[in-house]
């Protein structure tokens, strides 16, 4: 039974974790939403991977292959925002310039080529 | 009629998979390799999330308005408690009360099917809105260049995740009926903490989407 009570330990903090999330969600932390929202949401994968999917028992290959491809995630995400936030901002779509459409997919429709640093409505 | 709990008949053919412990180490390896390239698949998903959040980052800050934010949040607490019912199952089926383990099982079968529901639910009204994935984007209430790709995106990350939700339910029901058939005891029960293992990733994966399109 040692086990069960661990399970329900770990799923008591897992649904408090969450219900941080949506409460931080309500206080609009600005700049620091994504980060935090992100944080709080490795912090339940971890748990999950250690306690549920049983790699607190498991040293060795199963703990080397998922680290691997979280590394590789952090790479892969790393690398791309890296190099799209230092390209110059007119480069980014939609660009200062009307997006032009393929042939023969005119249409009527809210226009979609306002640059994105003019300020929304 | 029920067949022993035991575990399986296996000719150990090759010393390094003489014993059942070897097999399990074997089995969980795999499984970990699997979902690292469910992780990989995702990532890419994520990766196209953060580029285009970088892009138009006022429109996707604004995107979570234009979502249903409470059967979102509702759908995270049902998947959480699914993923609690099949830990308790694992622990259940290991402590040899293989009925119960069938029992949670189900349970977390009916979660999954709930997710599902819920999320179809969500999915109509967006249909009835107009937010459609791409071309077909045609949300008069959220028309800001940018908007398209998030909803574009949504429907893509959430609609791979429902597919895998899909599975999951039907490992989750395969190893009930596995359960109750009583090919799982005490001394075997590999397969039941494998499957266990998927769902719990699938779960995982909404615990990023969420956050990121209902929250932020």
């Amino acid at each position: 039974m040692r086990g069960g009570v661990q399970v329900l330990a770990v799923g008591a903090v897992l649904l408090a974790l969450a219900t941080l999330s949506f409460g931080l969600s309500k206080l609009h932390l600005g700049a620091w939403a994504v980060p935090v929202a992100l944080g709080i949401a490795l912090c339940k994968a971890v748990l999950i991977a250690f306690f549920f999917m049983h790699l607190a028992e498991r040293p060795g290959g199963p703990r080397l292959v998922i680290g691997t491809a979280g590394v590789f995630v952090g790479i892969l995400v790393g690398l791309v925002l890296a190099e799209a936030a230092a390209r110059a901002w007119p480069t980014l779509p939609p660009g200062p310039f009307p997006v032009s459409r393929l042939p023969g997919t005119e249409r009527s429709g809210p226009p979609r080529a306002a640059p994105p640093w003019l300020p929304l409505p | 009629m029920r067949r022993e709990a035991s575990p399986r008949p296996v000719e150990p053919r090759a010393l390094h998979f003489g014993d059942e412990a070897s097999r399990q180490d074997a089995a969980h390896l795999g499984m970990w390799i699997f979902l690292a390239t469910e992780v990989l698949l995702f990532s890419v998903l994520f990766t196209a999330y953060a580029l285009y959040r970088l892009t138009y980052p006022g429109v996707f800050q604004q995107a979570p308005a234009h979502m249903d934010v409470f059967l979102g949040t509702l759908n995270t607490f049902v998947l959480v408690v699914s993923s609690i019912l099949v830990a308790l199952a694992v622990d259940a089926i290991r402590n040899g009360r293989d009925f119960a383990a069938a029992a949670l099982l189900a349970l977390s079968v009916l979660l999954g099917i709930a997710f599902l529901f819920i999320k179809a639910a969500e999915y109509t009204k967006h249909v009835h809105d107009g937010a459609l994935p791409g071309a077909w984007y045609a949300y008069e209430a959220f028309a800001l260049p940018g908007a398209n790709l998030y909803f574009t995106l949504y429907w893509v990350m959430t609609g791979v995740h429902a597919v895998h939700v899909l599975v999951g339910v039907g490992v989750l029901v395969t190893l009930a009926l596995r359960t109750l058939a009583g090919e799982f005891g005490a001394r075997f029960h590999t397969p039941v903490e494998l499957g266990g293992m998927y769902w719990h990733l699938v779960d995982v994966i909404w615990l990023f989407l969420w956050p990121l399109l209902y929250l932020t």
